[in-house]
């Protein structure tokens, strides 16, 4: 339970784990709104830019550029559906709407939550967590939940290969397709999770009153920059939903 | 043994007693919530679909039924599933579903425990009834679309085209959101007696209940 994943050593942006939460907050605020104004819209350009400059920081030039084309990709696809070349009732024309509608408001926050997810330890986001005094119960489930996207994945794609092997495939029998996943895979993370209070256990996470981290948190010159950025742009949303 | 190892295991001793939530349940909780939110987001892409737009909670509480009567036989004490319930809204709420979600999972979430607790965490019938009341609060994702009618539905014109659009102004009433309690209700209780016996075929005897 050391790391989320490993995180670049030598990246310029050392966020405090408190100012990534509140980024990716705002960030996914603003993205996942449908309001049309031209304020909000320039916002979200900001946010994009703002979440590439991250993934260019951790070094992950290959993620950028494809992040980058995709997201170019779809902004041209939006671009001609409202131009009305294709039509938005034609089956092409409904496929596309939907790729560019999932991309435009789910890979940005996709993105920012990878970031975030990448560049944290779990001990520093407890650590956050317990300043800013949320109890127990709310830090100890989330940061599993942080910890266990990733997991999941690797699992489930070690039981889709197994199920390959054995020609157990969801298109010929849906309902034990279903089942020689599902059960494999709640199988194996119940005992992940088991594993999981053992390791809480000898780090002292079971244990009353405050702990003490190794982790240093706190903020630095950077932190107080995001969050001018973060302030401002609450502003600017907000003037831009009043404004519509 | 020493003496720290002597008060962890009274600690967890007194918590347990107490009905003190101890740091193995909220691991559980943590893994559940996983589960949870990944068979609810490949349900509600489902949405897509006008009709699916209206009916994703009916197919989450089908499906979810194995994840959660697993969970629900390993919860003992109060509160887990209301945290369980609000995480899962929180995170669907960072992931566009309305903010409306989190008060209904927050107020369902405590009645499925309240209903749990009433049969001292050894009922079936009741850890079914309590699954069906917590599969409901996936409507309080999609309240907005009923309180807002035709003028929330006309929002996506832009983005999910015309065809959407129509399709969806024609399901949004409040009879049909009395159609959707009840469709979810009936599939949680099929979903709920799959978990049953899926419980029974597979976990009892991989001895993880």
């Amino acid at each position: 339970m050391n790391r989320f994943e490993s995180g670049n050593e030598d990246a310029v942006i050392n966020f405090d784990p408190r100012t990534k939460l509140m980024l990716l907050l705002i960030i996914n605020t603003v993205i996942i709104s449908d309001s049309k104004s031209p304020l909000i819209s320039g916002l979200k350009i900001v946010f994009v830019i703002l979440v590439l400059f991250f993934l260019i920081d951790m070094k992950k030039i290959k993620m950028s550029v494809i992040y980058v084309s995709i997201y170019l990709l779809a902004v041209v696809g939006d671009y001609i559906l409202v131009s009305g070349s294709i039509s938005g009732i034609s089956a092409g024309g409904l496929i596309l709407r939907i790729v560019v509608y999932l991309v435009e408001r789910m890979l940005p926050n996709m993105m920012m939550a990878w970031f975030v997810l990448h560049t944290t330890k779990v001990s520093e986001f407890i650590a956050a967590m317990q300043k800013m005094h949320f109890p127990q119960t709310i830090t100890i489930p989330f940061a599993i939940i942080f910890r266990f996207f990733p997991t999941l994945a690797d699992e489930y794609s070690s039981i889709q290969d197994a199920m390959k092997m054995r020609n157990i495939s969801l298109k010929t029998n849906v309902i034990s397709g279903i089942e020689y996943r599902m059960v494999p895979l709640i199988v194996s993370v119940t005992k992940i999770g088991d594993e999981l209070s053992a390791a809480a256990m000898t780090r002292g996470l079971t244990t009353e009153g405050n702990r003490t981290s190794y982790c240093k948190i706190g903020f630095s010159l950077q932190d107080y920059a995001a969050f001018t950025v973060i302030a401002i742009s609450i502003m600017f949303f907000v003037i831009g939903l009043i404004r519509g | 043994m020493s003496t720290a190892v002597k008060e962890l295991k009274m600690n967890t001793a007194v918590a347990e007693e107490n009905g003190k939530m101890t740091v193995k349940d909220l691991i559980t909780i943590g893994i559940f919530t996983v589960l949870y939110f990944v068979i609810f987001f490949i349900s509600a892409m489902t949405g897509m679909v006008p009709i699916m737009a209206i009916f994703y909670p009916a197919l989450i509480a089908f499906l979810a039924g194995i994840p959660c009567i697993l969970f629900f036989t390993k919860v003992k004490k109060f509160g887990m599933v209301t945290i369980m319930a609000t995480l899962s809204a929180v995170l669907l709420a960072l992931m566009g579903y309305g903010y409306m979600g989190i008060i209904t999972g927050l107020i369902l979430g405590l009645i499925a425990d309240l209903i749990l607790k009433s049969g001292q965490y050894k009922s079936s019938v009741k850890m079914i009834i309590s699954y069906v009341v917590f599969s409901e609060w996936v409507i309080g994702t999609q309240l907005p679309m009923f309180i807002g009618g035709n003028a929330y539905a006309e929002a996506f014109r832009e983005t999910q085209g015309d065809a959407f659009v129509d399709e969806l102004e024609k399901l949004i009433s409040w009879g049909m959101c009395g159609i959707v309690i009840v469709t979810t209700l009936v599939a949680a209780i099929i979903g709920a007696l799959i978990g049953k016996a899926v419980l029974r075929k597979h976990f009892e005897r991989a001895g993880i209940v």
